[in-house]
Order: structure tokens, then C-alpha cells, then sequence
């Protein structure tokens, strides 16, 4: 911990290379929470990036504590800028028009072309299933159960991460949780036998 | 299997461990007697458990930072720069305004001219020394009993326009190359008692009058100009 101290300290001084050891250091833990609450490797990368770059100017408004928890809450601010301006920017219409310019009747539209649960069962590892669970959620709830589940902080780091009150964090854990188990519960033979319930996941 | 969204918190924080010795132990006798808690709180567990056995994933390539990354879209830098320069060329522009008052407001034009006078016909207007020029833009008590005495004698009621007329007329000879004739007395009160506190007296006698006002008019305006572009600069790397 004294060393990173002093090669914080360094970067403060404007050694480059000082921060890049720091870089090195934190890259996996940043690019993870990154892409759990992205759910793209690239535009995951990107938010990594910005957030590293973001952490260097910033650096001399670190006071201290948990540096990973500082890293984090930058990559978790990038995410969320990232995440608003997708929903800022104009998207195609969903009801699609025949060639007379009249909205289509038939829900069929809307029907999910991409693969179904079984085929996704088929092919995916768990890691995949869980990021498919987590992008259900809505993003704050998905970055309670991403900072304490995955990336194992406790409630009180999580909680200065978000800069929310302890109260909300364990609040949306709990509620990221079940909707976690009931999306989990689908994805049964993905998960290590001696987590199934009783033999075959009806429910982990 | 149903249970509430406060007992859902209570199940969850006791699993990691977060709960106060108080609410744990109570909770934990209702676990003992409630079925459907602890079943909910099975089913709770695995999932935290699941969610801690995924994998924790590399990063896929260094994100090491180069001084380009870090020098380029340096917007808030050049955004601080516009916001300092601007308030600079504000206050350089203030400052111009207030010289160029003082410079042509009324009443104030007299203490130039007297400023602008040469350091002989000052003291040829004020014999009494080299404190006139002074006295004449601020006066103190004191000086002013020195005018008084000064205004009652005849020789010395010259104005310091007469003064300026007179030393125009002095140095018009003097540029057709006749040398004026001056006066043997001024003479001798320029070379033979030179003032100790006059500053000016160290300048030679027909060397050009300093306008300091006008100097700091154009340090102010070019001031004030460079600013206003820099500042102009400084707007446009920030967009």
C-alpha cells in the first residue's frame, strides 16, 4: 500500500510512467466493472480508456482511502455518461411501415429473432449468462450487484462509489438479487452441480 | 414463496455480514422458525454465490496512457485560459477607460501640460524648487502658503502655458540651427543651483517632455488588445 502511495505521488509529480504502473495495476479490475455495466467488450474498452485518462487528470483530487474504490466510481461515471448519451441519441422507429407507408398489423414484428433461451443455454458459458441477467437490470441496481458481488467491495465502499446512502445500497442489492435468482433460474445447467437446487435448476 | 421487500434486505445484508448483532440475532431465530425465510434465503445464498464464482474477466489489451492521450482535448485547460483571459482584458479595458478619463476629463488637462513642461521653465515659473509640479497637481497646506507667497511677487505670475509659449519660442531658433539666448539669470539658476529633489533636473534641458499617460494608454490598449485575443484564441481550442 506504501508503494502505491508512492507511485501515486509520483503521478502527481507528472510521472507518466508512475501512472501507467498504477494503469497496469487496476486495468483488469476497471475493465471488468466496465463491462458489466456496459455489457460490450468495445464500448467497454472505451469507458476503461476515458477512465484511466479521467483518473490521471484527476489524480490530485484523490484524498486517500480505497484507491480501487476511486477507479471505479471514475469507470462507473464514464459508463453512465456513455449510457445516457445512447438514450439521448434519436433511435429508428420501432413500428416498422409496408410500402404504402401503413403501420404493420401483425405483432409478429416485434417477436425476438435473436436466439431463444435454449439456444443461448446451449452456448453459453456462465459468465455470458450472468451478463445477460445483469443487462436486465436497470443500471443502478446492476452496479450495486456488479460492486459487491463481482468485484467483492463491501457495503460502505459500494456505497461511497455510487454516492448513495448505505440504506440504498443494501436496498438495491437485495432487489438486484432476486431479479439475479429469477433470471439465474433459467439458466440451470450452466451452473456448477452442486449449486442446482435439487438436482436440476428449477430454481438455483 | 413470498416474502417482503424488508425482510429481502434483512436476508441479503446478513449474508454479507452487514448486519447489527441485534437485528442478526433476531433474524436468525426467525430463520430457525420461519421455512419459507430460510428458503428464501437458500435460494439468496446460491445466487450470491453464482454471481462470486463467475469469472473475472482480463483486460484485453493495456490501457497504458501515452503523453498524447493525455496532452490532447485538454478542454478544461484551454477553457480556464479563455476565463482568465478574459477577465484580464476586462480589467486592462477598465483600467484604458479610467487613464483616458484622467487624460481628457475636464479640469485635468492643466496638470498634463504642467507635467508635460520641461524641468527649466518649471523652474523658471516655480524659482522655489523642484516640488511645484507637485504642488501644483496635489497641493498640501504647505505648498499652497508657498504659492500665495509666490503669486504676490510681479515676475512670478507667469501661467505654465505662458511657460510653454515661452519655451516654444525658445526652441524655434534653436531648430534653425541659432542657438536661443537665454538669460543669464536662468542660466544661472539652472547650472549654478540645481534643485536636489527634482528628478527632472538630471534630464537634459531641451531633451523631449515624457508623457506618461500616453504610455500608459498604449501599454493599456495593446494590453487590453492582446488579451481580448488570447482570450478569443483560448475560446476556439476549447470548442
Amino acid at each position: 500500500m506504501d508503494q502505491l502511495a508512492d507511485t501515486i505521488q509520483s503521478a502527481l509529480n507528472g510521472d507518466l510512467d508512475a501512472f501507467n504502473q498504477i494503469v497496469l495495476e487496476f486495468q483488469d479490475q476497471v475493465y471488468y466493472q466496465a463491462y458489466r455495466i456496459m455489457g460490450e467488450r468495445g464500448a467497454a474498452e472505451d469507458a476503461t480508456q476515458e477512465a484511466f485518462i479521467s483518473a490521471y487528470r484527476k489524480l490530485q483530487t484523490y484524498r486517500g482511502g480505497s484507491f480501487k474504490s476511486w477507479l471505479l466510481r471514475i469507470v462507473s461515471n464514464a459508463c453512465y455518461d456513455e449510457l445516457r448519451r445512447r438514450k439521448r441519441q434519436p433511435v429508428a422507429p420501432l413500428i416498422p411501415r409496408d410500402d404504402h407507408g401503413e403501420e404493420f398489423d401483425s405483432p409478429s414484428w416485434m417477436e425476438d429473432q435473436g436466439e431463444k433461451p435454449e439456444q443461448f443455454l446451449s452456448r453459453a458459458e456462465l459468465s455470458d449468462a450472468i451478463q445477460h441477467c445483469l443487462d436486465q437490470l436497470d443500471v443502478n441496481f446492476r452496479t450495486a450487484v456488479v460492486l459487491i458481488d463481482l468485484q467483492e467491495l463491501d457495503y460502505a465502499s459500494a456505497a461511497e462509489v455510487v454516492d448513495v446512502p448505505l440504506g440504498t445500497i443494501k436496498s438495491r442489492l437485495a432487489r438486484a438479487r432476486l431479479s439475479m435468482q429469477e433470471c439465474l433460474s433459467r439458466f440451470g445447467e450452466l451452473l456448477p452441480v452442486d449449486l442446482r437446487h435439487d438436482g436440476e435448476a428449477e430454481q438455483i | 414463496m413470498t416474502i417482503s421487500k424488508q425482510d429481502l434486505i434483512l436476508l441479503s445484508s446478513y449474508l454479507d455480514s452487514e448486519l447489527p448483532p441485534g437485528q442478526k440475532s433476531r433474524l436468525e431465530d426467525r430463520l430457525l422458525e420461519e421455512e419459507d425465510l430460510a428458503e428464501a434465503f437458500k435460494a439468496l445464498s446460491r445466487t450470491r454465490t453464482v454471481l462470486r464464482s463467475a469469472p473475472s474477466l482480463k483486460a484485453p489489451r493495456n490501457f497504458t496512457l501515452t503523453p498524447a492521450m493525455v496532452s490532447e482535448g485538454k478542454q478544461s485547460s484551454w477553457l480556464d485560459a479563455f476565463q482568465a483571459l478574459r477577465l484580464a482584458s476586462a480589467v486592462a479595458a477598465v483600467l484604458l477607460a479610467a487613464v483616458l478619463v484622467l487624460d481628457f476629463g475636464p479640469g485635468l488637462a492643466p496638470v498634463r501640460l504642467q507635467e508635460a513642461a520641461p524641468p527649466a521653465v518649471m523652474e523658471k515659473a516655480a524659482p522655489s524648487g523642484g516640488d511645484q509640479v507637485e504642488s501644483q497637481a496635489m497641493p498640501s497646506p504647505q505648498d499652497e502658503e508657498e504659492q500665495e507667497t509666490m503669486l504676490e511677487a510681479p515676475a512670478e505670475e507667469e501661467t505654465a502655458e505662458d511657460a510653454l509659449q515661452e519655451e516654444e519660442r525658445a526652441e524655434r531658433p534653436e531648430q534653425e540651427g541659432q542657438p536661443p539666448e537665454q538669460p543669464q539669470e536662468e542660466k544661472g539658476v539652472f547650472r549654478e543651483q540645481p534643485p536636489e529633489d527634482q528628478p527632472r533636473a538630471e534630464l537634459p534641458p531641451d531633451a523631449p517632455p515624457v508623457d506618461w499617460m500616453l504610455i500608459a494608454e498604449i501599454v493599456l490598449a495593446v494590453t487590453a488588445a492582446g488579451l481580448a485575443g488570447g482570450a478569443y484564441f483560448a475560446r476556439k481550442q476549447a470548442r
